[in-house]
């Protein structure tokens, strides 16, 4: 078993690769790019408290993934009643820019963004996971806690629903197929 | 059926090539892995005490009382024998761990070595908390001692993962009790670090007040009938600073 300071340089090491993909998971996940650094921040703490219970059944990445999943659900519960409040006041809701200090998003990629943050959260899950993330089916199960057959068949409602959206966005249809 | 992806690969390929259209911030990805680190070193260093503790604080108990019972039956041989020569030898024995210490003590001067000799018998604070908790304190501390009117003036600032432990004891204001009573001590404190700061609690049956000096920083006041003690540390919370409190040589109060 490893001891404590090679636990830690194993989740620095794990920060390196990953850190990147995490932050931009959760921020992807939440829409808000500052939350998203203090739920990466969670995730690396939670990985480094919880070190001992991570048995190599899956990766390293499927694992923090799996931490970093849990940490944005429990603050997204949380944060439940101050969205149904920003939804009664739209204004509210917009508050929050698609690009800032923190987060630089491609301008052809706004559009794309947008209609992804619009998705309902497990909508949005699936498709970071399978379609960004490129997980398989089997990864992502283990990820989202749910069963294979539910990821792909919300995968594929998902990605239809993402469609309208981006159609909503003003993409035509000839340029999405 | 076909694959749904399949079917649509101009959206597929956006949504592949999202992840390397976002950009984080360089700097502040390098600042949270240095917020990650720290986090993770005080982590380690408060569960290296608590560990220590279960460890330390029983097996000095333990030594402690089988030298008490072997004191205690010396005690009683020597003086069925002889009572009027009971106990010049066992409190020379007593006396030695401390000299041991302040001789030992490299980062103190010839002159604070003579000092600590002189008051060794007045000395409640331990000097040697790096022996016993050797992962948390990363060295022997640095001791500045000051005779006053009445006592002594001792601070021992030991070396920790994050900054440092402070531990004091004043022998300042003698017969503490007589002239101020509990809530003079907790008013004083309140109005130098606020209200919301302050909780009251008691250790060894003396009035003890925590202070939480900011986030990162508490203290700890107790105050016996001879003696004020103050700890402090960075990022050690109150239980910790309080186990550390239990190895004080707390005066009787007499």
């Amino acid at each position: 078993m490893a001891n404590e300071n090679e636990k830690k340089a194993i989740i620095v090491e794990w920060y390196i690769l990953y850190g990147d993909s995490i932050f931009k998971f959760i921020a992807m996940m939440l829409k808000d790019h500052h939350k998203a650094e203090d739920l990466t921040h969670e995730t690396f703490l939670k990985a480094f408290k919880y070190f001992d219970d991570f048995k190599n059944n899956s990766s390293a990445k499927t694992w923090l993934f799996t931490i970093a999943r849990n940490v944005s659900i429990d603050y997204m519960r949380k944060r439940k009643p101050w969205d149904i409040l920003s939804n009664i006041i739209p204004d509210v809701k917009n508050q929050q820019p698609l690009t800032d200090e923190i987060l630089v998003i491609k301008e052809e990629k706004t559009n794309l963004y947008r209609a992804l943050a619009n998705l309902k959260d497990t909508y949005r899950q699936v498709i970071i996971l399978r379609k960004i993330k490129e997980f398989s089916i089997s990864e992502t199960s283990i990820i989202l806690g749910w069963s294979e057959g539910k990821v792909k068949s919300t995968l594929s409602r998902a990605l239809r629903t993402l469609e309208q959206e981006l159609v909503k966005e003003g993409f035509t249809d000839e340029k999405l197929s | 059926m076909k694959n749904y992806h399949e079917d649509k690969p101009y959206l597929s390929h956006s949504l592949k090539s999202l992840d390397q259209d976002l950009v984080w911030n360089k700097d502040r990805k390098q600042e949270l892995e240095r917020k990650i680190s720290k986090d993770i070193d005080k982590h380690i260093s408060k569960s290296q005490i608590r560990k220590r503790f279960h460890v330390w604080v029983p097996s000095i108990i333990t030594v402690t009382l089988c030298i008490g019972g072997l004191f205690f039956i010396l005690n009683n041989l020597l003086s069925e024998k002889d009572q009027a020569t009971p106990n010049v030898e066992t409190k020379t024995e007593l006396e030695e761990p401390i000299l041991d210490t302040i001789e030992s003590n490299s980062k103190i001067n010839k002159n604070t070595r003579e000092l600590l000799k002189k008051n060794k018998n007045e000395i409640n604070i331990p000097l040697d908390l790096h022996n016993g908790l050797s992962d948390v304190i990363r060295g022997e501390p640095s001791i500045r001692v000051n005779e006053l009117n009445d006592g002594l003036g001792l601070t021992a600032t030991y070396p920790i993962a994050y900054g440092t432990l402070f531990v004091s004891q004043s022998t300042k204001y003698p017969n503490l009790a007589k002239e101020y009573n509990e809530q003079d001590l907790i008013n004083e404190m309140i109005s130098v670090h606020g209200d919301e700061n302050i909780t009251v609690t008691e250790l060894n049956g003396f009035t003890t007040i925590l202070v939480e000096q900011s986030s990162d920083m508490n203290m700890i006041r107790i105050y016996t009938n001879y003696n004020i003690y103050t700890l402090s540390a960075d990022y050690l919370d109150f239980d910790e600073l309080l186990e550390i409190a239990k190895l004080i040589k707390f005066d009787n109060g007499t």
